[in-house]
């Protein structure tokens, strides 16, 4: 992945996102990571909507997505952003507690890239955060353009 | 002729007028009698038209006979289908026809009655005094002829009438033939009284059923309704007779939901149908309407019974079980949701716990390091117990917990999964489905040296995923509990029983004291927390799926010496129905 990729994390859990944080560094990802505390936040960072940062233009993202957030919750932030013809390129890996194989369904048949569960036990997780780390280490991801800055 | 005898010829005309003039009084004798037969059967006639009670109109019949003395004496007996005597009634007699009716009831008829029953003739006895010395009225008949006929009406008999006449005249032909009149128009009241008489009991039968029953022509017109029907209406039974249907519940109402009803029932199709209305006599109730093809005697559909059944309070409790099963299905919903979120909410701290834990483990290995640096251990010496003993066996704590209570909530969240799974419900090879269980298990299986060789399993009627589910999970907590020991023995077999298929799975492990038994089925518990590995679900959850597959569990044990667990589920022959 090219060191210009930015990873978003969404998470309402700020110590899930700190170990999420920390793993990806172990694992040799230096990328710039963006962390977002509910799914309203990512979408106004995504949209360029509301006060907080927008996104940039021309610039690659990678989405780190929980699914049970504050306000706008994992599941419909993924429907919106595959609804968008230009946002729907931005690779979604879902990284959520549970492993309901129904939520799972649902998530790919939205369009989600992939679907990570996070174990409990640490070891494992550092492992399943390191798989993601070299996983994101060699995929391509694309530029997304949105409209011209005006 | 002799001429000489009687020269003038005198004598012969007396005697030719002598013999003219008896055969005119014996022309008017025969005319007298057949005037007061007609006479006597004309009144008999008038009592026909008005007496509905068999019984006085035969006794009012043998004295009218007698009264014109167009009969001497008379008698009557009714009999049933069987020619029991049931009713007896006589005129003109002076006594013996106590002992007559003795023996009639006793069925020992006398001569012509016998000859008469069951045959449309004429019997004709021409001295009974003298032929029928067996017969306790013969003195009486005192030199009449007899004469005797059943009382019929279209092939049916309801009796018998026998008379005495005057010896010439029962020859008579148009004597005869009153007699065959007077005793057909007492066979034709006869049988007017039984038909009143059974029109009258169904009558009473349909006026006392609780069902209002209303009966409508092919013109929708009420023919006659019943006093429940009545009642539920609120009106006279005769408010309705002859009004049409429409004309009673108004004709919008008439043709949009009647008259389709009774013209489809009219086309020869009886029909069913449940309404809810508000009856002026009752209320709002619930009813259960039938309609029936009314056909007359040549089959003709001529009209449309229809009935009427109760079925409010069926309809409550209906409505109450709805609710109820409703106000469960959101009950079991909102449980099943509440153990979803719990156990997935509960679960996102603990990657915390877990996590920042470990996290302080890497810390204090770095710490570790750093202290061991050769100028720093002397300093610090004192700190050495806490950084490598209780630091870390908090920490062991804390994670162990943590993990704990991860393996709680996992399985919190598969019993509530298993609650929630499609059940399949058909016929179950039993043999198939246990192979396929062993085979699952085969690795255990040969590790703990058991080898379970079930006999002819029968078939049943279940969902094979859970019941599959059911047959490993038993099959896992024998093995898990084996006695380390002595050589491992299990053994699966199973029966029919009644309606139930059953099986069991026996085994030789450490067995459990009976008093804990009551327990086993209990969410998380275990026995022996030391024992194996497990979360403490297995039997919950076979419970739990017993349960939804109205299939049973039992289990007996002891304490060295090995369970047996039993399984009851429905037996095939349920799937083939």
């Amino acid at each position: 992945m090219h060191k210009d990729v930015v990873i978003l994390v969404a998470e309402d859990d700020e110590g899930h996102a700190g170990l999420i944080k920390k793993n990806l560094g172990r694992a040799g990802i230096a990328n710039e990571v963006l962390h977002f505390m509910d799914g309203q936040a990512v979408l106004d960072f995504l949209f360029r909507q509301g006060e907080g940062p927008h996104r940039r233009l021309e610039t690659a993202y990678v989405l780190l997505l929980d699914i049970r957030m504050p306000k706008v919750d994992g599941v419909e932030v993924l429907e919106r952003i595959k609804a968008d013809p230009e946002l729907r390129k931005l690779p979604v890996i879902m990284i959520t507690t549970t492993e309901d194989p129904r939520e799972v369904e649902r998530c790919h048949i939205l369009g989600c890239s992939n679907y990570i569960t996070k174990p409990i036990d640490y070891d494992s997780f550092v492992h399943a955060i390191r798989q993601l780390g070299l996983f994101l280490a060699v995929v391509q991801v694309p530029r997304i353009n949105g409209e011209r800055e005006a | 002729m002799n001429e000489n005898k009687d020269p003038t010829g005198i004598s012969a005309e007396v005697k030719r007028l002598r013999a003219r003039v008896k055969a005119l009084e014996a022309r008017e004798n025969r005319e007298a009698h057949l005037k007061k037969v007609l006479l006597a059967i004309r009144n008999v006639n008038q009592l026909i038209t008005t007496e509905s009670d068999a019984g006085r109109l035969i006794e009012r019949a043998c004295v009218t006979l007698i009264q014109t003395l167009g009969y001497h004496n008379a008698w009557i007996a009714l009999i049933d289908e069987a020619n029991t005597v049931i009713r007896t009634a006589q005129a003109g007699f002076d006594g013996g026809f106590a002992i007559m009716q003795q023996r009639l009831k006793q069925g020992r008829f006398p001569g012509c009655m016998r000859r008469t029953l069951g045959r449309d003739r004429l019997v004709v006895v021409q001295e009974p005094s003298e032929e029928c010395t067996d017969c306790p009225l013969a003195r009486e008949y005192a030199g009449r002829a007899g004469m005797t006929r059943s009382l019929s009406y279209e092939g049916k008999t309801y009796g018998l009438i026998s008379v005495s006449v005057p010896q010439p005249y029962a020859y008579d032909a148009e004597a005869q033939r009153l007699f065959a009149e007077l005793s057909a128009d007492l066979g034709f009241a006869l049988y007017k009284i039984a038909a009143e008489a059974r029109i009258h009991l169904f009558n009473h039968i349909v006026a006392t059923l609780p069902h209002p029953i209303a009966f409508v022509s092919r013109e929708y017109r009420y023919l006659a309704v019943n006093d429940a029907y009545s009642r539920l209406y609120a009106i006279q039974p005769e408010d309705v007779a002859g009004h049409t249907v429409a004309d009673f519940f108004g004709q919008s109402v008439f043709e949009a939901e009647i008259q389709p009803r009774l013209d489809r029932c009219l086309s020869g199709q009886p029909l069913r149908y449940e309404i809810q209305a508000d009856f002026p006599g009752a209320g709002r109730r619930w009813m259960e309407m039938e309609y029936f093809p009314y056909s007359d005697e040549s089959g003709a559909i001529v009209g449309v019974v229809s009935h009427g059944l109760d079925i409010t309070e069926r309809k409550q409790a209906e409505a109450e079980r709805n609710r109820l099963n409703a106000d469960l299905a959101a009950k079991n919903a909102e449980l099943e949701q509440v153990v979803y979120v719990a156990s997935h909410d509960l679960r996102s701290p603990l990657v915390n716990i877990d996590g920042y834990s470990r996290e302080l483990e890497y810390l204090l290995e770095d710490l570790r390091q750093a202290l061991s640096e050769p100028d720093q251990q002397a300093a610090l010496a004192p700190a050495a117990p806490i950084i490598d003993q209780e630091i870390p066996e908090a920490i062991r704590f804390i994670r162990t917990s943590a993990s704990k209570m991860d393996k709680l909530l996992t399985g919190l969240l598969r019993l509530s999964r298993s609650g929630r799974a499609a059940l399949n419900i058909g016929f179950l090879d039993m043999n198939e489905l246990m192979a396929r269980v062993l085979d699952s298990v085969e690795f255990l299986l040969k590790e703990a040296g058991v080898q379970p060789e079930p006999g002819d399993l029968p078939p049943c009627c279940s969902d094979a995923v859970q019941v599959n589910q059911v047959f490993s999970n038993l099959l896992d907590n024998a093995l898990k509990y084996l006695d380390p020991h002595r050589p491992g023995r299990i053994r699966i077999g199973g029966e029919v029983q009644g309606e139930q298929s059953v099986y069991w799975i026996q085994d030789n492990g450490i067995g459990m004291d009976p008093a804990h038994l009551e327990k086993i089925f209990e969410i998380f518990h275990r026995l022996d927390p030391g024992y194996g590995k497990g979360e403490g679900l297995g039997l919950t959850i076979v419970k739990r799926i017993l349960d939804r597959l109205d299939g049973a569990i039992q289990v007996e044990s002891r304490p060295g010496e090995g369970s047996c667990f039993r399984v009851f589920l429905p037996t095939a022959e349920k799937s083939e129905r």
